[in-house]
């Protein structure tokens, strides 16, 4: 099979993914008895009449198959309805909290995996030193250590006791705590790969030609080891997201982390679902990237 | 073996050991808190003495009270209790969704694999906290909504470790044999295929019960998971990180309960891998 | 042949911690000589090899004096070693899929070992990529320095590792069993290149292997190492005839002879095994990707107590016929019987348990580590209802005894026995249910020579004792012929020739078998000259 062929059923396949999220998201909300016109009507005082009107013009009135396939051809052109809270709709909120929480989540990511392959490299070179330890220690961190402790620890610590940082606001904390987490997530797999593959044959016959280690790290080894770091890649974006989520709330960021939490305790169920599609989104395209990278990696897997 | 192969052998790291007692140490007295707790602590967790709200540690009140007047250790015993309640039922649910479905349709053939896998993807593409949130809100909050939650979020992962170690077992040289022999198929699947799989889901469990209890406290803190005045670890974080500030004592006791679990298992997991990974069993 | 030696090892010593790997042995190697190091598992001689180019592993401590061209390399620094690699000393390993690189291309490879001693201009590198190609007999060296390893045969990778361990001009070359894992046709090749380019170039040349018989054409010396120790060492010719050292003459008796042939064919009763037209499929991919015939058309047949031998290379069918016959895998089309019950059919499955059973190549791979050897030896009994639980550890004893083992066994686990213990192991699993046809798929190709052969005689006395069929499946003629009453040549999933023992190894009709029969390394010895091997090479 050629490799747009693999591509293109890649593709298809995380098509069909989405396509399964969105229903399930759909009914989900569906399955809570009473909607979101019960629950204003318990805020203010509506009588029937007005209800029902909100109701036929919210189109909450018609069946549900009819309900799903509005919503579907309003979701394909990005209309998600208005925000219940704000009035606004909920694709504009989305948009606005969306820079802040790409930003965070690609500052984070390459901080981390940048320090997470860096100690790797060095712990596979300098065996005998604490590098090794060093890393061993940064994968218990982020195992043992939920990034929202993390964060809440660091607001204790850094900004009502010692004062050195605002509460609200900042992107030092919430990046550095995510970066560590991850470089923890991708140090002790890399290292383990590299101490493996250093053994292994082709290393050897490496070492048999002559070459420089400088050479063997980078030319022989690092690259077939960073076939791991983007098979985690799934795993870290997963983390990624529930930790960018609870740093936003914590450190009070605009981002869409912030907007589900709003939206949540506000029972703003259009943002809800619109925000659960975004994330799903934004999960199938990576997936489905890293899918691609680790074919176009190993030459192994094109066949 | 060759000598040059016996060199290659790593020898036992001794660390791991120190490690994992010290990880089971840590998750020992927690069941025993979570058991015995509740009944040792002389304070009631709910009760709230509004004159004493955030007041720091005393000889009576060993962890402080909380912005509620609550006694901070009585709530951190319950709350012990529920947050291994919560992470013990979602890893039981998740193994007997996840491993039960997953090899059940394995077993099957084809098609059905397939079909079930594919809807295990669907569930695994979302990140564990979106679809506890998104089903949460669907089920309403409360210990059994949240377990259930869980359980759904996880059992994807335990499907895919159940079904590896199926694999893994189905193709090796014994089970072949024992089919020469003439053995029935599922006589040879209780003999030859399940222990192993058995291990590589107890290791598993091991990774997944920290990450429900950390997931609950996430939940809990946002509104979510256990009820209002139920003491979570969660809600206790929730309520007192307002008044960090004045009352430490009240943040401090929860986080540092949550961390130190988490590193239990931690701890007990690293260990348990080590020792159940078929594959390292030929080099011992 | 004065002067100074190449290699000079003298009271060389390889320690790990309390364990001595190669214990004070004294080598040397003069320029444009070959010296072959023999020797089993454990006998300390790819030790010996990687440390002559120290690449011995860094948990090792090394001692005694090793000269390269005179100078002292032990203890010397990783850049001394590092500028000899490769420009002085070139190194050919087991098995090329490994040693190769899989993400970068063979010609990159290649090149990579010219630059690292030499910067020339890019047309040069690639001229000289090209010639290393074709100087190993690659066709299409240009298409090939594009190939990635996996798209290459086994033969294939081999000569690529070849070209690159020499295309820095090393005067050395240390070739660690680099035609083990070969097929018998392509060994025979291989070793034809190796000689030819020895002749060539002047190549001083160390050949580790476990074979003596390969070595005897190709190798002026020979040492005889084991247990970390050389136990004899002087010219091929002389050690072969006149073996000083009890080993040597154990290792050299070793070869499979006929003296493990025994007739006890039975034709008057039901043939053991019918098979006619039998055609079995097997799908390479899992997703998608046409099916291929792994067996094509076979028809074949054994008589009660008859030992039919099926010889073939890798590819070639003979592991999917011996599944179908005890019914691991089912037929397409053609039928088998087995003393007249088919394999396949879920109904007869326990008759046919009790009439055939299997012994695998892989024996750790086919007993449970997680069982001891009573419980492995239990399972049978207890399926078959052949003894009630309190006998069964009797019997198991009775088992164990029959195959050459003591009872101190039982209670141990497969990875605490030896490779010959595991195989024995399997064989009595296999006799606990009393068969009377024993299907072996490659049982001894994974045992050192001298295991082989006691396995061997083990098997040959079983069937004596018994009055067992067999159907034994090798890849090796030699191994294959010794035990085999009749033998059936594979070959793309068809019997290209059946025939007796006798009439197969001595009178081959067709080409291929003849190939085969010509590769055998006792045939190749019995020439001992480069151009009757490179003849060998062209056929």
């Amino acid at each position: 099979m050629s490799i747009a062929l693999q591509a293109g059923l890649g593709f298809l396949r995380q098509a069909m993914l989405l396509a399964g999220i969105a229903i399930a998201v759909f009914l989900l909300i569906r399955i809570v008895p009473g909607d979101v016109v019960d629950s204003m009507a318990l805020e203010g005082s509506l009588d029937d009449e007005a209800i029902a009107a909100l109701r036929a013009e919210l189109g909450l009135d018609a069946g549900t198959l009819t309900q799903f396939r509005i919503w579907v051809s309003r979701a394909l052109v990005g209309d998600f309805g208005n925000s219940l809270r704000f009035d606004r709709p909920a694709s504009e909120l989305i948009l606005a909290a969306l820079p802040t929480t790409l930003g965070l989540a690609a500052l984070a990511l390459a901080a981390g995996l940048a320090l997470g392959i860096v100690m790797a490299a060095a712990a596979a070179l300098w065996p005998g030193s604490a590098l090794p330890s060093l890393v061993e220690i940064l994968n218990l961190w982020s195992i043992a250590l939920p990034t929202f402790c993390v964060g809440l620890a660091a607001i204790l610590v850094f900004s009502v006791w010692l004062g050195w940082l605002p509460v609200i606001g900042q992107w030092l904390s919430p990046v550095l705590i995510l970066a560590v987490d991850i470089a923890g997530q991708v140090a002790k797999p890399l290292h383990e790969d590299l101490k493996e593959a250093a053994t292994a044959s082709h290393i050897r016959t490496a070492r048999a030609k002559g070459l420089s280690p400088a050479r063997i790290v980078l030319r022989h080894l690092l690259p077939n080891a960073l076939t791991t770091v983007v098979a985690l890649g799934g795993l870290i974006l997963a983390g990624l997201i529930g930790g960018a989520l609870t740093m936003e709330v914590l450190f009070g960021l605009p981002g869409l982390g912030t907007l589900a939490y709003q939206a949540i305790s506000g029972r703003d169920y259009p943002v809800i679902q619109a925000v659960v599609l975004v994330f799903a989104v934004g999960v199938v395209m990576v997936n489905w990237a890293t899918d691609a990278i680790q074919r176009s990696l190993d030459p192994r897997l094109r066949r | 073996m060759s000598s040059y192969g016996a060199a290659l052998a790593a020898p036992p790291r001794g660390s791991n050991k120190v490690g994992f007692s010290f990880g089971m140490a840590i998750l020992g007295l927690a069941l025993l808190v979570a058991i015995i707790g509740p009944t040792l602590v002389p304070h009631d967790p709910l009760t709230q003495e509004l004159a004493a709200r955030n007041a720091p540690p005393d000889a009576a009140h060993w962890f402080g009270h909380d912005h509620l007047g609550r006694d901070v250790l009585a709530r951190l015993v319950a709350g012990t209790r529920i947050s291994l309640a919560v992470a013990l039922g979602a890893t039981l649910l998740a193994m007997l969704l996840g491993a039960g479905l997953g090899l059940a349709a394995e077993a099957l053939g084809r098609w059905p694999s397939f079909l079930v896998f594919g809807v295990f993807d669907m569930v695994r593409a979302l990140p564990s906290i979106l679809l506890a949130l998104t089903l949460m809100v669907a089920l309403g909050i409360g210990i059994i909504p949240l377990i259930v939650a869980l359980g759904v979020a996880y059992a994807p992962h335990m499907a895919l470790v159940a079904r590896a170690a199926w694999r893994r077992e189905s193709a090796t040289g014994y089970v072949a044999a024992a089919r020469v022999m003439g053995a029935a198929p599922l006589a040879t699947l209780w003999r030859h295929v399940l222990p192993n799989i058995a291990g590589a889901l107890v290791t598993q469990a091991a990774i997944i019960m920290p990450r429900a209890i950390t997931t609950e406290s996430v939940l809990s803190f946002f509104g979510l998971g256990v009820s209002p005045e139920t003491p979570s670890w969660g809600r206790m974080i929730s309520g007192a990180s307002r008044f960090a500030e004045s009352a430490p004592h009240a943040v401090l006791a929860p986080v540092l309960a949550l961390c130190v679990v988490t590193l239990g298992f931690a701890l007990v997991g690293d260990r348990l891998r080590l020792a159940l990974d078929p594959l390292r069993e030929r080099g011992r | 042949m004065n002067g100074v030696p190449l290699v000079a090892l003298r009271d060389f010593r390889v320690r790990f911690g309390d364990t001595t790997a190669v214990d004070g042995i004294s080598l040397t190697l003069q320029p444009g000589e070959t010296l072959a190091l023999v020797g089993e598992s454990g006998s300390g001689k790819s030790l010996t090899a990687l440390g002559m180019a120290g690449l011995a592993p860094s948990a090792a401590q090394l001692s005694g004096s090793l000269r390269i061209a005179g100078v002292e390399m032990l203890g010397a620094s990783e850049r001394a070693w590092r500028a000899r690699r490769g420009a002085r000393i070139g190194m050919v390993f087991q098995e090329a899929m490994g040693s190769l690189n899989p993400s970068m291309r063979i010609g990159a490879q290649i090149a990579e070992a010219i630059t690292a001693h030499r910067s020339l201009p890019k047309a040069e590198i690639a001229c000289r990529v090209h010639d290393a190609l074709t100087e190993v007999g690659l066709p299409d060296p240009h298409g090939k320095a594009a190939a990635f390893p996996h798209q290459l045969s086994g033969g294939q990778q081999q000569r690529v590792m070849i070209a690159m361990a020499l295309a820095a001009d090393p005067a050395l070359l240390i070739a660690d069993e680099p035609t083990t894992a070969l097929d018998t046709t392509v060994q025979a090749q291989i070793l034809a290149l190796l000689v030819a380019l020895q002749a060539r170039r002047g190549l001083a040349m160390l050949f580790v292997s476990h074979d003596l018989a390969v070595v005897e054409g190709i190798a002026q010396r020979v040492a005889v190492m084991r247990h970390g120790k050389v136990v004899e060492a002087g010219p091929t010719a002389q050690v072969f005839a006149a073996p000083s050292h009890p080993y040597t003459a154990a290792l050299l008796a070793s070869r499979p002879s006929q003296a493990q042939r025994i007739s006890a064919v039975d034709r008057r009763s039901l043939p053991a095994l019918e098979i006619e037209d039998l055609t079995v499929m097997f799908r390479p991919h899992r997703l998608g990707g046409a099916k291929l015939r792994a067996v094509d058309g076979v028809t074949l047949s054994i008589a009660a107590g008859e030992a039919l031998g099926l010889v073939g290379e890798s590819g070639s069918g003979k592991s999917t016929l011996a599944k179908a016959v005890v019914g691991l895998v089912r037929p397409a089309t053609g039928s088998i019987r087995v003393f007249g019950h088919d394999p396949a059919a879920p109904a007869d499955r326990k008759a046919m348990a009790r009439a055939v059973q299997m012994v695998f190549q892989d024996a750790a791979g086919s007993l449970n580590p997680r069982l001891t050897i009573a419980q492995i030896l239990a399972e049978p009994l207890a399926v078959h209802g052949l003894a009630p639980p309190a006998q069964r550890r009797a019997r198991a004893r009775q088992l164990l005894e029959e195959v050459g083992l003591t009872a101190t066994h039982l209670d141990r686990y497969p990875h605490q026995l030896s490779g010959g213990q595991r195989q024995r192991v399997a064989i009595a699993r296999a006799l606990a249910v009393d068969p009377k046809l024993l299907v072996c798929d490659e049982p001894v190709s994974a045992l050192d020579m001298t295991v082989q052969a006691q396995v061997l005689d083990l098997l040959a006395r079983i069937r004596r004792e018994r009055g067992l069929a067999l159907l034994f499946i090798g890849h090796d003629l030699e191994t294959v012929g010794a035990v085999s009453d009749r033998i059936a040549v594979m070959k793309d999933g068809r019997v290209i020739e059946i025939g007796t023992a006798e009439a197969i190894l001595q009178r081959p009709a067709n080409a291929f078998t003849q190939a085969l029969v010509a590769a055998m390394p006792r045939r190749l010895a019995g020439r001992g000259c480069a151009a009757e091997l490179l003849a060998v090479a062209e056929a």
